[in-house]
């Protein structure tokens, strides 16, 4: 009960941080204004082109939130360790695994903050343009979201305690853009590559995780209300599930991985 | 903190600096593509061109095939629909129309492909059988995550018949293409043919914004003398004995379109065209399909304008480039020159 405690007390303090501090303030001010001028061309004064703003917000809004999540994730286990508040911490009844826990929930809440406001913000954007919102679609593209940020907040948790914070960083940015890319060029090597090659095809195709997986922005971009049974309906529950399962393995192992480097690692 | 902040700030001063340098002498960006070196030479000592470089021209083909992805309401096929002819876009845009329930009451054809109507979608049974990129399940090598992915993101069968949107909704990406890249000709010409969905005046005016930025295009007159002879046929009958006043200043614009066009056509075009409508410094089947487009139409709508001799000539004249074509063979037979 009390590790619980202990969680959330680590996790409100991290989400208190994120919120004082003003990164994510800058990021989403930046991912604003870029909305703001997408939301301002004028495309040969026709009105109800919605999908063109659908992608681009959602896509930005989407980057935008893992970056913020990467600089979080990525800065606060070194961040304590080089400013050696870690110790006050950890000398009180605070395992190791409870305070990684309750930072790894401290940067989801962030996380959640941040495409919290984007979403806001998105619907408002949406419904301005006169667009439809295929409610159906979009909680679970929210939800999905979550789950990525999750991923990749265990992920970075790793990478920060591997190696020091800018290449931690960097790494953490190189698995989140190139995650779609191995995933699309895999496919495309398999067929080309010889035993060996599909074999490693095979391996890294589990090995990393799929985040496109968690972005169901595509089927949300491309909904048509008057078609919402053709295009598209939302996924269904066995596939919320298979994700949400897919989603908390890769987390749970990453989380595994970060409390054996982070128990190894002396005060 | 203060690194991002300059971060952003150097963002923004170089984005700044190249909307600025497409207003600044020396060298502006003139856009096109260079068919020559000494043309590519001029273009590539812009500033913008400097800065940007050949990202300019790939972020337009990207947007290019985003236009596909919008088609097909996001599902991801291999690249099926390749450059396209003026005259091919045309007839592309009338299917879509009449597929959708479109209709043009003076521009309305059936047609023979295969495809059709359900619920505001166009089934087309053409290209089913093209690939996606997310593979079927028996070709998928990644098991449950394979099938993950398929639900996912927005797929179909590959062997179903694709399902085509009205492609209303692609029409920003026309935009947003030609902004990056004044010079993409493709993305006018296809623009065009799209908005004409909405408007003839609009995709006539997409079109000469286009012609501002390439003057000797040859294929955007020919796009725009495409446009008024739609929008002249809307206004009258073409093969009227006595042509309407409006539909005459129509098609007098539109074969000055073609002339041009034809004219412009005849200084780029290579020597060594085969028969499949490939020639040297990238001809290609659009290009010549585009280029039989402005030969033929000079004639036509010369004949439709009452001038028989004028469109004889015209036609033996083009005929020296395109021996083989039966539409010009026809009009510059004497015999034929009072009788059609």
């Amino acid at each position: 009960m009390s590790s619980l405690r202990n969680i959330g007390i680590i996790a409100k303090s991290v989400l208190l941080e994120a919120v004082r501090r003003k990164e994510i303030y800058v990021v989403i001010l930046v991912c604003c204004a870029l909305i703001g001028v997408i939301m301002s061309l004028d495309f040969f004064g026709l009105s109800g082109l919605v999908k063109f703003y659908r992608e681009i917000a959602l896509k930005l809004m989407g980057v935008s939130t893992a970056l913020a999540v990467l600089l979080l994730a990525t800065r606060q286990l070194p961040r304590e360790f080089e400013s050696r508040t870690i110790y006050p911490l950890l000398a009180r009844p605070v395992g190791r695994f409870t305070f990684l826990l309750g930072k790894g929930l401290g940067v989801c809440l962030a996380a959640a903050f941040c495409f919290g406001l984007f979403m806001i913000l998105y619907v408002v954007g949406l419904l301005s343009l006169g667009g439809d919102l295929a409610w159906g679609l979009f909680v679970q593209h929210l939800y999905l979201q979550m789950l990525q940020m999750m991923v990749l907040t265990s992920a970075c948790f790793v990478l920060s305690l591997a190696m020091n914070f800018d290449a931690a960083l960097v790494t953490g940015f190189l698995l989140y853009t190139a995650s779609g890319l191995i995933s699309s060029a895999s496919l495309m090597l398999y067929e080309l590559t010889n035993a060996v090659g599909r074999v490693i095809l095979w391996l890294l195709n589990y090995l990393l995780p799929q985040l496109v997986l968690f972005d169901l922005s595509e089927k949300v971009v491309h909904y048509e209300p008057g078609l919402r049974e053709v295009l598209w309906r939302p996924l269904s529950l066995g596939t919320m599930l298979a994700l949400t399962v897919y989603g908390l393995i890769y987390t749970v192992v990453f989380t595994g991985a970060a409390y054996l480097l982070f128990r190894r690692r002396p005060l | 903190m203060k690194s991002l902040l300059f971060s952003i700030f150097t963002l923004a001063v170089l984005l700044i600096n190249a909307l600025l340098s497409m207003r600044v002498d020396p060298l502006p960006y003139t856009g096109g593509r260079a068919r020559d070196e000494e043309e590519r030479a001029r273009r590539n000592s812009s500033s913008l061109a400097a800065m940007f470089g050949e990202f300019r021209t790939t972020l337009s083909d990207v947007m290019f095939i985003k236009t596909e992805r919008y088609l097909h309401a996001g599902v991801g096929y291999a690249v099926h629909h390749t450059a396209m002819s003026a005259e091919d876009l045309a007839e592309e845009v009338d299917e879509h129309q009449s597929e959708l329930g479109v209709h043009d009451d003076h521009d309305h054809h059936h047609h023979d492909h295969d495809h059709e109507h359900i619920e505001g979608l166009e089934i087309d049974h053409e290209h089913a059988g093209t690939a996606t990129l997310i593979p079927r399940a028996d070709r998928d090598f990644r098991g449950p995550i394979g099938r993950l992915h398929r639900e996912v993101k927005p797929w179909r069968d590959p062997s179903k018949p694709h399902a085509h949107t009205d492609g209303r909704e692609l029409l920003p990406w026309f935009r947003v293409m030609t902004m990056s890249d004044p010079g993409y000709i493709q993305g006018y010409v296809a623009g065009g043919f799209w908005l004409q969905t909405e408007s003839l005046d609009l995709a006539i005016s997409f079109i000469e914004e286009g012609l501002e930025k390439n003057p000797d295009d040859f294929q955007l007159h020919v796009s725009r003398g495409l446009l008024r002879v739609r929008k002249a046929r809307r206004a009258g009958d073409l093969n009227a004995a006595v042509l309407e006043p409006e539909v005459r200043s129509l098609l007098e614009l539109a074969l000055a379109d073609v002339l041009r066009a034809a004219e412009l056509m005849q200084r780029v075009r290579p020597d060594d065209v085969d028969e499949d409508g490939f020639g040297s410094g990238g001809w290609g089947r659009y290009h010549e399909s585009d280029a039989m487009a402005s030969a033929h139409l000079s004639v036509s709508l010369t004949r439709n304008l009452g001038d028989h001799q004028t469109a004889a000539e015209l036609a033996r004249t083009f005929l020296e480039i395109f021996p083989d074509s039966v539409p010009l063979q026809r009009a510059a037979d004497p015999e034929n020159i009072h009788h059609e």
